[in-house]
Formats: structure tokens, C-alpha cells, sequence
């Protein structure tokens, strides 16, 4: 099985920087069962589904769908690849066509959920330390263009903090970034179970502009 | 997948309010109930020797419907512990449910029209409220930061978010029953000023 360049980087292709609000995001779940996905009760995606509980739910991995479609989807990184294939690089990168079996292979069994981008994007969110009365921090959902050597598509829900003009990421102070992070965890899986679905959304592909040079 | 209850109560009919040192009500039982083969404690908690020693008022058998949702999202709680064990190396089952059952039964007595419960990787419970046109989606931590603050929450009110708001658990449950009697007391006038347009 042949990968589709089409998601790859190339020396063709820049940084997005257009317009996205009225596109989607997708996400991988391990499954695509609904009752699996989705909490029975609520109607609401399960937070289990959201972000598997190895992973980070103010930093989360996403595609942006179009070129990248619900078959890209079903493309699985073998652990050996993992690492490798899953850094971050330029959109311009020179990258090797990942080999089937080798470097990754299609888990059919996989599902998504989709976000439409102008329900979270720009959201912004004011938080109070207790311990500090007065002092509030603002934080802003950020949807940030993050190509990988096998996914050029590859975009990153992120928190950028307002007051310390950087990205939740690149707090170095544990204490504090533990302290922001536990604040924003709840806003971002409130943001996904209240917005996200698990049905494919009627969307459109990006103008081939915002994407090549 | 839904979890089957199978209730087989111990002969008892009642269920009870509770006034807890005049701050809070909560609407549940102090009863033992049978789940399937399971014997549990509606108040697996510390705080349960207080509320039997307090000041009961029976109203009667029209809050079964509550108890077994209790039960209920009990028996969840009890299957995602078992599942997320490896999260949890820090902290029992009993202390979860020491520091969430009043919260589940603060909940349940608002009557939501969907309430879940799911924990989180991050020592945590993460509860989905819905009522009416609101949505309140809220998360409480196990442990307690130095300056009091163990929960978020954020409220919809259809698509339209209202706020988010972070501190003690016990100021967040007042922040939504403050929204949610503001709504009915708007549709309690809303509805008076319609009598007087007749």
C-alpha cells in the first residue's frame, strides 16, 4: 500500500495562516463503536474519547479536514515509526515516504470525532488564583499549525497565556504550570464534550493558496 | 455500555433530606441497598456517621427514582476506578467516594434532566450536568491546592457559553444552583406576566 503524499510535507508548502474558523478538526479514537464514544446520558462525547489518559488534554493532537480525510484517519504510526514520524518538522520539510508495515498501517477498527473550528478558536477563559487575590490569568484556545514528518496536517489545540505571552507548554516553573494547567484542563474537555461529534461533517477542502508557496 | 442495576432494596421505603450543619440540603438514602451482589453505602463517607446522627425528615417514597440513580452512577464510578487503577496509585476508592458522594447527592437533588460522571487520567471526576437549556460541565480534583481551589466549572446555556469559574467545590455547586433558580424564577415571571396579559 502506497502512503498518500498528499498529507506529506514539501518543498511546495508553507505555513497555514489563512482563515480556518469554518473548517474541522478530526481526531482518532481507538474505536468506532458509538456507545463506546459517546455517553448514553448526556448525549455528550465520553472524556475518554476526547484524549486517551496517557495524553495531554491542553495540548492535543488534531487534523485539519479536507486534503487530510476520514481514511488518513485510519493511518496508525507503528511503535518503531512512532517517534520518529510523529515530530514535529517545516512545512517545507524534505521527508521520506513512510513504508506500509514498516513505518505505519491502516487500523480499520479506528474512529474520530470532529470539531468545528470557530467553537473553540480564540475562546478565551479568565481564571483567579486563590492565594493571590486580584491576580487573574487569562488563557486564549490557540489552533496552531504543527506539521509532522507524516502528517502535514497536523494542528494542535493549545492554550496560549496571555499574561505570560507564551504557550501553557512553555511555562518552565512546574509548580506554576501544574497550577494553570488543572485551571484549563476543565475548560478545554468542556469545550470538546459541548461542541464535538462523532458523524462526518459536511466540510470542505482548504483553497490550495493557504497551503503552497 | 449502559450499566444494568439491579436493585433489590432491604425493606425500607423512605428516603430522606438532609440538613447538614445548616449549609447544605441533600436529597438521599443512608439505607443499605443491594446492587446486583454488591452490598453498598449510599455514604461511603466520613462525613456518613454525621449524617445519620442529624436531624432526618421523612418526605416520603417519591425519591426512589434518585436513590437509584445514585446507585447507579456508584456502580460507574466503582467499574472506571477498576479501569483507570494505574492513574490512581495515590488514592483509594473509599476516598473517592468520601470526597464526591455529597457532591453526587447535591447534584441529583437540583433533578437534572442528564447527569454523568466520568474520571479523568488526572485525579479527578469530571461531571456533566444538563437541565433545562444549561449545561454545566465540572471538574474536581482529589486534592485541594493551598489556596482552596479544587474545582472548575463551565456553564452553556444552549450553545452560548456563560462562564467559567474555578475554586472550592462547594462555591461551584452554589454557582449552578444560583443559575439554575435564577431560570426558573425568569420562567416563573415570564409565566405571571403572561396570566396578566389575559
Amino acid at each position: 500500500m502506497n502512503y498518500p503524499t498528499e498529507i506529506l510535507p514539501n518543498n511546495n508548502r508553507k505555513l497555514i495562516s489563512c482563515d480556518i474558523q469554518s473548517h474541522f478538526l478530526i481526531r482518532s479514537t481507538p474505536t468506532s463503536v458509538s456507545s463506546d464514544l459517546i455517553d448514553e446520558v448526556t448525549g455528550d462525547i465520553k472524556q475518554k474519547t476526547i484524549c486517551s489518559p496517557a495524553e495531554n488534554i491542553t495540548d492535543l493532537s488534531t487534523s485539519l479536514l479536507g486534503v487530510f480525510t476520514l481514511d488518513h484517519n485510519k493511518i496508525e504510526l507503528t511503535k518503531e515509526s512512532r517517534v520518529r514520524l510523529g515530530s514535529y518538522c517545516a512545512p517545507d520539510a524534505e521527508v521520506a515516504v513512510p513504508i506500509y508495515e514498516i513505518d505505519f498501517y491502516i487500523d480499520e477498527n479506528k474512529g474520530f470525532w470532529t470539531i468545528l473550528i470557530e467553537k473553540v478558536l480564540n475562546e478565551s477563559v479568565s481564571y483567579t488564583f486563590g492565594d493571590k487575590p486580584g491576580v487573574i490569568f487569562t488563557a486564549t484556545c490557540s489552533i496552531v499549525h504543527t506539521p509532522t514528518f507524516w502528517n502535514y496536517w497536523h494542528f494542535s489545540i493549545k492554550w496560549y497565556l496571555n499574561d505570560y505571552k507564551c504557550y501553557l507548554d512553555e511555562i518552565q516553573d512546574d509548580k506554576l504550570n501544574k497550577k494553570i494547567s488543572r485551571r484549563l484542563s476543565g475548560e478545554a474537555r468542556a469545550m470538546i464534550a459541548k461542541f464535538a461529534k462523532i458523524i462526518e461533517p459536511d466540510y470542505q477542502e482548504l483553497l490550495a493558496d493557504c497551503y503552497t508557496k | 455500555m449502559p450499566v444494568p442495576v439491579n436493585i433489590d432494596k432491604v425493606p425500607q421505603e423512605n428516603v430522606w433530606f438532609f440538613n447538614y450543619n445548616n449549609t447544605c440540603s441533600y436529597s438521599t438514602g443512608s439505607n443499605l441497598f443491594y446492587i446486583n451482589d454488591l452490598k453498598e453505602s449510599f455514604f461511603n463517607s466520613k462525613l456518613s456517621d454525621e449524617f445519620y446522627n442529624s436531624s432526618l425528615t421523612n418526605v416520603g417514597t417519591q425519591h426512589n427514582e434518585t436513590n437509584k440513580m445514585f446507585i447507579k452512577l456508584n456502580k460507574i464510578l466503582n467499574d472506571q476506578y477498576n479501569n483507570f487503577s494505574e492513574y490512581y496509585k495515590n488514592i483509594s476508592l473509599d476516598e473517592i467516594k468520601s470526597i464526591t458522594s455529597n457532591i453526587i447527592s447535591e447534584l441529583i437533588s437540583l433533578s437534572p434532566d442528564a447527569f454523568s460522571l466520568e474520571l479523568t487520567n488526572e485525579e479527578s471526576i469530571f461531571y456533566t450536568f444538563k437541565k433545562d437549556d444549561y449545561s454545566f460541565y465540572i471538574q474536581q480534583y482529589f486534592e485541594t491546592e493551598d489556596d482552596g481551589f479544587n474545582t472548575t466549572l463551565v456553564s452553556f446555556k444552549g450553545d452560548n457559553k456563560i462562564d467559567s469559574v474555578n475554586g472550592d467545590i462547594n462555591n461551584i455547586l452554589a454557582s449552578i444552583e444560583s443559575k439554575i433558580s435564577n431560570n426558573t424564577s425568569h420562567n416563573l415571571n415570564l409565566a405571571f406576566l403572561n396570566e396578566l396579559s389575559y
